[in-house]
C-alpha cells in the first residue's frame, strides 16, 4: 500500500530542512571519539586479567601503549602539519644516503679483499725470498766473499765467569777517571787507556796474534791490536767467545800495551762493559749460518 | 576553462598510456622473460666464491720458512668455447711454460673442461687471464712452496694438487695445517663492482707449525750426507741430530734428496723418511744396550776383565770377532772400544736371556719412539718365548733384531741424558703455542749412564774403532756399527751388503748434542761404520757444536 503523498512529504521534510539550514557544516550525528581513517574498528576490549606470565602482560601493555600513541593528538597534528613533509623528505634523503653509503662500503670491502689477496701474495713471496736469503750456504758464501771465515770448533774459547772478581774489576774500571780520548793523543799507558783496553783484554789476553778487534769511536774502524790490557779490562760477565784461553783471559796483564795499541786504545775509550763482545783474530769471525 | 580541462585531460591520457606501456613492459620482462633474465642476472651479478684457507706455514726453530703457501690458480679451458685453438695456444703456451703443441692438444680435446695448468702462481695466472682467451678460466687455490728446495723434504713431505698433505708432516698434520675453506656471496653491479659481500661460511686459516729443526744444521747435515754418498755410493743414508736433554730433533737428513717442489721427478720411495722408516740390524751400536743392562744390574764394571778368544761357540753357531787375534783379556771398556763380538756375547750371557730381553724393551726397541713424524716403524724384536739356543749369540751384538735409526738415537740419548729416556719430538709449537716437552722416564741410573758414557769415549780414543774422528777441544763419545744385511736370495747374512753406522754425542761428560749416522750399503771404498759413518758424525758435530755455541768439554 502506497502512503499518501502528503504523508510521504511529511516524512522527508526534516531531512530537507536540515540540509538547507546548515549546508557547509559537516554532519555530526553525535559527539563521540574522533573518526580515524581506515576500516572501522571496534572499541578496544580490555583483555581479561589472566594469570599468564609477565611476558604476555608486557606484550599487551606494549600494544596498548602503541595504540595510545597512535591516537595521541600531538601525533595527529604532526601528521597533518607541514613538519611531516619535512620529516618524510628528510627520511627519504636519509634512506638514499644510507643506500649510497652501503654501496660505497661494499665497494670498499671488495677493494679491501682484492688488496688482502694481493698482500697475501706479496707476503708469501717475501717469505719465500726471506727463507732463500737466510740459507746458510748463501750467507757463508757471502761472508767468505767479504773475507770472513767460519771459526773452527777448536778455535772457540769460552771464558769462565767469576761474578765477584769480574764485578770488582768492572767497578774499578768505572771508577777510573776517563779523560777525553777523542783527540787521539792519549796512549795506552794513560788512565784513559784502562777502559779502552778492556775489549782487547777480555778477549785476547796473551798473544798478540789473538788480539780482538774493537770498534773505534772515531768512525767504526777495526783496530786489530787493541791489547792494552789492564785489570779494569775484564768484563763483568766474560762469557763470550774469544781468541784466548780462559786461563789466559782470567789473568790479564797490564803490561801488554804495545805502541801499536796506543792509537786504537785511545780511540776506544768507552765505559767499562760496553765492549764485552769481542771477536778473535782481527775481527773476521763470521756467525755461522747467519 | 574548457581548453584547460581538455589539456589536463590530454596530459592525463598521455600519462595513462605511458603507465599502461610501462605496465606492459614490466609484465613482459617479469613474466615472459622473467626466468631467463633472472638466470642471467644471477650469473652476471651473483657469485658464490670459495675462499680457500691459507695453509699454515712450517718453520724451523728460528722462524725460517720451510714450507709456505701462496695464492695460485688452477687454469682450465672449455675447448667448446674456443674458436681459434691455434691462435689461443700460441698466446697461452709461453705464459704457461708449456709447448705450443701441448697446449693445442688440450684446447682441441672433445670435452667441455680441460686443465691447462694447476697451481699457477697468482701473478702469472693474472697475466694469462688478462689475455681474455674465451673459455679460459681460473679457480683460486693455494700453492705450496718449499723455499729451501730439498731441505728436510722427507720430514716436511708434500702436498697434492687438491691441497691435501700426501707425505711427511704435511700428511701427518694435515688437519692442523689445512684449515677450513669459506664461502662468500658477492653481488656485483653492472660494471662488476661488488655491491654486496656476504660471508656465508667463515674461512679458518690453517695453523702454522714451528719445528725444532734448525735449518742451518739440517743443511749442513744434508751436505755431509751428500758428500758421504758421493764417496761411498750407498743405497741410501740418513742422519739425525738431536738434543739428548730434551729430545728435540735439530736435523733429520735423508739421502737421496727429493725436491718437494717437484716430487714427481724423484725416484720412487725417495720421499720415505728413513730415519723412522728404515728397519735394519743395528750391529755393534747395539752393544751399548747390552753393556748398559749388565752395568745397571751390577754384573760388570768398566774395569771387569774378560777372557776374549777369537771366536765363541753359542749353541750351533760360531761367532768371530772382526779381526783375528790371539786369546786376550779385555776390560768392559776395551770390549766396547774395540767392538768385540765375543766380549759382548759374554756380557749378554752374564745377563741371561730374560734380563737382556727386558733391557731391549726398556730402551724402547720393538715399539715406536713416539716421535711426531709420519711413517714410523716399530722395528722387530724377538719375543722371549721365541729365543733359541743361539739367540744370545747374536742378539747382544745387534743381530736378529730390527731397529730404526730414530730408535737407536733415542736409546743413546737416554745414555747421554743421565739414564732418562725421553721421546724425541720435532714439533716445537703449533699455531704459536709451544708444545709441552714429552715426559721422560728413567731406564738406567745416572751412575750407570755416566760409566757408559766414559766407556764410549774409548771408541774415539786411540785403539778404538773410530779413533780417527776428533774435534779439537771436545771430548766425543759414541759407538760404531757395521752390520751385515740379510741377503733376500739366500736368507743368509750377505758378504757384500752392510749397514755402516755411528751414534755418538758430545761433550762426553755433559752431552748436549747427539748425532746418529746410518749409511745403507756403502758400495765403494769402505763398509765400516768407523770409516764411513764416523767421519760424517765428526763433520756434522764439528759444525753443530760451534754453531750452537756449546762449550768444549
Amino acid at each position: 500500500m502506497t502512503p499518501p503523498a502528503a504523508a510521504a512529504q511529511a516524512v522527508r521534510a526534516p531531512a530537507l530542512r536540515a540540509r538547507t539550514v546548515v549546508p557547509g557544516r559537516p554532519f555530526r550525528s553525535a559527539p563521540g571519539p574522533r573518526r580515524v581513517s581506515g576500516p572501522a574498528r571496534r572499541e578496544p576490549v580490555t583483555a581479561p586479567r589472566r594469570d599468564a606470565g609477565a611476558r604476555d602482560g608486557l606484550v599487551v601493555g606494549l600494544l596498548a601503549g602503541v595504540q595510545r600513541v597512535s591516537r595521541h593528538r600531538l601525533l595527529d597534528r604532526l601528521i597533518r602539519g607541514r613538519t611531516w613533509i619535512a620529516l618524510v623528505a628528510f627520511a627519504l634523503i636519509g634512506i638514499v644516503t644510507l643506500q649510497l653509503g652501503l654501496l660505497k662500503l661494499n665497494a670498499g670491502i671488495g677493494r679491501s679483499l682484492e688488496r688482502s689477496a694481493l698482500l697475501q701474495r706479496e707476503n708469501a713471496t717475501l717469505s719465500i725470498e726471506n727463507s732463500e736469503l737466510a740459507a746458510g750456504n748463501r750467507v757463508e758464501a757471502t761472508a767468505a766473499h767479504l773475507g770472513m771465515q767460519l771459526v773452527a770448533p777448536g778455535d772457540l774459547r769460552f771464558l769462565t765467569a767469576r761474578p765477584r772478581a769480574d764485578a770488582a774489576q768492572a767497578a774499578a774500571a768505572l771508577a777510573a777517571p776517563v779523560h777525553s780520548s777523542t783527540t787521539g793523543t792519549e796512549t795506552g799507558s794513560s788512565p784513559a787507556s784502562a777502559p779502552a783496553g778492556e775489549s782487547g783484554a777480555s778477549s785476547s789476553g796473551a798473544s798478540s796474534g789473538e788480539a780482538a778487534s774493537t770498534e773505534s769511536s772515531t768512525g767504526g774502524e777495526r783496530s786489530p791490536s787493541s791489547e792494552a790490557s789492564t785489570p779494569a779490562a775484564q768484563p763483568p760477565n766474560s762469557s763470550t767467545t774469544s781468541g784466548a784461553s780462559s786461563s789466559v783471559a782470567s789473568a790479564p796483564s797490564s803490561s801488554e800495551s804495545t805502541p801499536a795499541a796506543s792509537p786504537s786504545a785511545a780511540a776506544v775509550a768507552t765505559p767499562a762493559g760496553q765492549a764485552s763482545e769481542a771477536t778473535p783474530a782481527g775481527g773476521t769471525q763470521a756467525a755461522p749460518g747467519g | 576553462m574548457a581548453v584547460v580541462q581538455r589539456r589536463i585531460g590530454a596530459i592525463f591520457g598521455l600519462f595513462f598510456i605511458l603507465l599502461i606501456l610501462a605496465a606492459g613492459r614490466t609484465a613482459y620482462l617479469g613474466v615472459v622473460r622473467g626466468s631467463t633474465l633472472r638466470r642471467a642476472a644471477s650469473n652476471q651479478q651473483l657469485t658464490n666464491e670459495t675462499v680457500t684457507a691459507l695453509r699454515g706455514a712450517i718453520t724451523d726453530r728460528n722462524g725460517i720458512d720451510l714450507a709456505v703457501s701462496e695464492p695460485a690458480r688452477d687454469l682450465a679451458a672449455d675447448p667448446y668455447l674456443i674458436t681459434d685453438a691455434l691462435g689461443s695456444a700460441q698466446r697461452l703456451a709461453p705464459l704457461l711454460g708449456q709447448s705450443q703443441a701441448s697446449v693445442l692438444r688440450k684446447l682441441s680435446e672433445h670435452s667441455g673442461f680441460v686443465y691447462l695448468a694447476r697451481g699457477v702462481p697468482a701473478s702469472r695466472a693474472a697475466e694469462i687471464l688478462a689475455l681474455k682467451v674465451p673459455g679460459v678460466t681460473g679457480t683460486p687455490v693455494m700453492r705450496r712452496v718449499y723455499p729451501r728446495g730439498p731441505l728436510a723434504a722427507q720430514v716436511l713431505g708434500v702436498v697434492g694438487t687438491e691441497g691435501r698433505g700426501l707425505a711427511g708432516l704435511e700428511y701427518a698434520r694435515d688437519a692442523t695445517l689445512r684449515g677450513r675453506s669459506g664461502q662468500r656471496r658477492v653481488v656485483s653491479d653492472a660494471i662488476g663492482q661488488p655491491v654486496s659481500i656476504t660471508e656465508t661460511h667463515a674461512v679458518v686459516p690453517g695453523s702454522s707449525l714451528s719445528l725444532t729443526l734448525d735449518a742451518n744444521i739440517q743443511q749442513r747435515t744434508e751436505d755431509v750426507l751428500g758428500a758421504v754418498a758421493k764417496v761411498y755410493s750407498p743405497k741410501d743414508a740418513t742422519a739425525i741430530v738431536m738434543d739428548p736433554r730434551s729430545g728435540a730433533i735439530l736435523a733429520v737428513a735423508n739421502w737421496p734428496q727429493v725436491n718437494p717442489n717437484d716430487p714427481g721427478a724423484s725416484p720412487a720411495g725417495a720421499l720415505e723418511d728413513r730415519a723412522v722408516g728404515f728397519d735394519y740390524e743395528p750391529g755393534s751400536t747395539f752393544k751399548a744396550v747390552t753393556v748398559s743392562g749388565a752395568l745397571q744390574q751390577g754384573l760388570i764394571t768398566p774395569e771387569t776383565p774378560f777372557n776374549i778368544p777369537d771366536q765363541i761357540q753359542v749353541a750351533d753357531r760360531t761367532i768371530h770377532d772382526d779381526t783375528e787375534h790371539p786369546e786376550e783379556t779385555l776390560t768392559t771398556s776395551e770390549i766396547l772400544a774395540r767392538s768385540s763380538n765375543v766380549g759382548a756375547i759374554k756380557i749378554g750371557g752374564l745377563e741371561g736371556a730374560s734380563a737382556f730381553n727386558g733391557w731391549v724393551h726398556r730402551f724402547g726397541f720393538g715399539a715406536p719412539t713416539g716421535v711426531d713424524l709420519s711413517g714410523e716403524e716399530r722395528g722387530v724384536t724377538l719375543p722371549l718365548a721365541h729365543y733359541s739356543g743361539s739367540s744370545m749369540g747374536n742378539l747382544p751384538i745387534g743381530q736378529g733384531e730390527l731397529v730404526t735409526p730414530m730408535q737407536m738415537a733415542t736409546a743413546y740419548s737416554a745414555i747421554a741424558n743421565g739414564g732418562i729416556l725421553r721421546p724425541p719430538h720435532v714439533i716445537g709449537a703449533i699455531g704459536g703455542r709451544a708444545q709441552p716437552e714429552p715426559q721422560g722416564h728413567r731406564i738406567i741410573s745416572s751412575a750407570a749412564a755416566a760409566a757408559l758414557r766414559h766407556m764410549l769415549e774409548g771408541v774415539l780414543a786411540p785403539g778404538g774403532t773410530a779413533s780417527e774422528v776428533s774435534i779439537p777441544g771436545y771430548q766425543l763419545a759414541g759407538k760404531t756399527g757395521t752390520a751385515s744385511k740379510i741377503d733376500p736370495a739366500t736368507g743368509e747374512y750377505s758378504k757384500s751388503a752392510y749397514v755402516a753406522s755411528f751414534i755418538g754425542f758430545a761433550p762426553a761428560s755433559d752431552p748436549k748434542l747427539l748425532c746418529a749416522v746410518v749409511v745403507d750399503e756403502p758400495q765403494a771404498g769402505s763398509i765400516f761404520g768407523g770409516t764411513v759413518a764416523a767421519p760424517a758424525f765428526g763433520q756434522i758435530m764439528s759444525f753443530a757444536l760451534s754453531y750452537l755455541g756449546i762449550a768444549p768439554g
